[in-house]
């Protein structure tokens, strides 16, 4: 019993590394194909790769910039790929992949309804992921940490306002 | 001098560090909720970490603390429970021998919950759990859900917890909240009393449980 108790927080750490890798990436889109499944499902299914492939940049940036010497090129080329992505953001919300598609979507109805405000934050975003881009190619290690800050700030500044909570 | 009635007398139940980590462990977990529910994960992630501390503290106090706050002398098989039931157990000092399996299940669970924790991360990668650096996205989402739906488990177990208070408190009038708080209780004059243990332990523990959590949570680095 001891040591049951004694082992469970490795235990469940373990057994969630061990079992849990079924999780497929998702494929990286490529620009050219961002609308090309037809109906709202897909719309949102793709738009939902993208954000995930985002956040798995965002986590390799985080990952990278926790260690005492980070790999610049790791942090280079997911701060790309954000920068990337960024441009795009307003050309995945098309009139009908809103809560009213009848998939599951966290996207709130506040996207279409206060256009002017969430194009605000998109561009926002688009601007700090820019400028976040740009710090990384100086290397400057202890300027890009302070930055993501501000980077994250931006991704937050649009969920907090315009996506729904993860549960209900 | 009010004599105490026949067969009972006041004793010490539960010493000072056990008190204080049931108090705080109280405390603290609605406070994880409202920061996990409000996305404050700035100030849930510390909360976290002191959880952490607290979950090895009581866990190295049931290796050395004092009589009542060990395993050994609380975690009884299931024959024991049985004879508890049926009314025929010894008298103790402590958890009773069901409680015990409470005490097991709710501390198992707070510590698979912290553990969790440690490798969860928000789905924008930009807050994550001290440890989710060494796993993947993928891995560190689904150890996420399961912090979350492990929660409603926890919800479970506190639930029980709170209404075998009640239940004593109603039916066997019997207050067990009271002697959290003092310390001291009515004893049965059968039942060995508490053997505390000396302070030097509850130093070295803690300063374990402290240092392991400052530790994980990059304090160091």
């Amino acid at each position: 019993m001891r040591k049951a108790l004694l082992g469970a927080v490795t235990v469940a750490a373990l057994i969630g590394i061990a079992a849990c890798n079924r999780g497929e990436a998702p494929t990286p889109s490529n620009g050219a194909s961002d609308s090309a499944s037809s109906g709202s499902t897909g719309i949102i299914r793709e738009r939902q790769s993208h954000y995930k492939d985002m956040g798995k940049a965002s986590k390799a940036i985080a990952d990278e910039l926790r260690a005492d010497t980070p790999s610049l090129p790791t942090v280079r080329e997911n701060a790309q790929r954000l920068a990337d992505y960024a441009p795009r953001i307003l050309t995945w919300f098309p009139a009908g992949s809103g809560p009213e598609a009848g998939v599951r979507t966290r996207a709130k109805a506040e996207i279409w309804s206060d256009q002017e405000g969430f194009g605000r934050a998109a561009a926002g975003f688009i601007t700090a992921a820019e400028q976040f881009n740009a710090i990384v190619k100086s290397g400057d290690v202890a300027a890009i940490r302070a930055d993501r800050v501000e980077l994250g700030k931006a991704c937050s500044n649009c969920h907090d306002r315009f996506r729904a909570p993860e549960r209900e | 001098m009010t004599a105490p009635p026949q067969g009972h007398a006041r004793v010490r139940i539960w010493d000072a560090p056990t008190r204080i980590f049931h108090w705080a462990i109280a405390l603290l977990i609605p406070f994880l909720w409202w920061t996990a529910e409000e996305e404050r994960l700035d100030l849930h992630i510390p909360a976290g970490l002191t959880m952490f501390g607290l979950i090895l503290f009581r866990l190295l106090w049931g290796l050395v603390g004092s009589s009542t706050a060990r395993f050994v002398s609380f975690v009884k098989g299931p024959w024991t429970v049985a004879r508890y039931l049926a009314g025929r157990a010894s008298p103790v000092i402590g958890h009773s021998p069901l409680g015990a399996f409470s005490v097991v299940a709710m501390l198992s669970a707070l510590a698979a919950q912290v553990g969790l924790g440690l490798f969860a991360s928000d789905e924008d990668g930009l807050f994550s759990g001290p440890l989710a650096h060494l796993v993947s996205y993928e891995t560190s989402e689904t150890l996420t859900d399961w912090h979350d739906r492990l929660f409603d488990l926890l919800l479970i177990l506190i639930g029980l917890h709170l209404a075998a208070v009640l239940f004593y408190l109603i039916v066997r009038r019997r207050n067990l909240v009271l002697p959290m708080v003092t310390g001291a209780g009515e004893g049965e004059d059968a039942a060995m009393p508490m053997r505390p243990a000396p302070a030097w332990r509850f130093w070295i523990a803690a300063t374990i449980a402290a240092g392991a959590a400052l530790w994980i949570g990059g304090a160091f680095a």
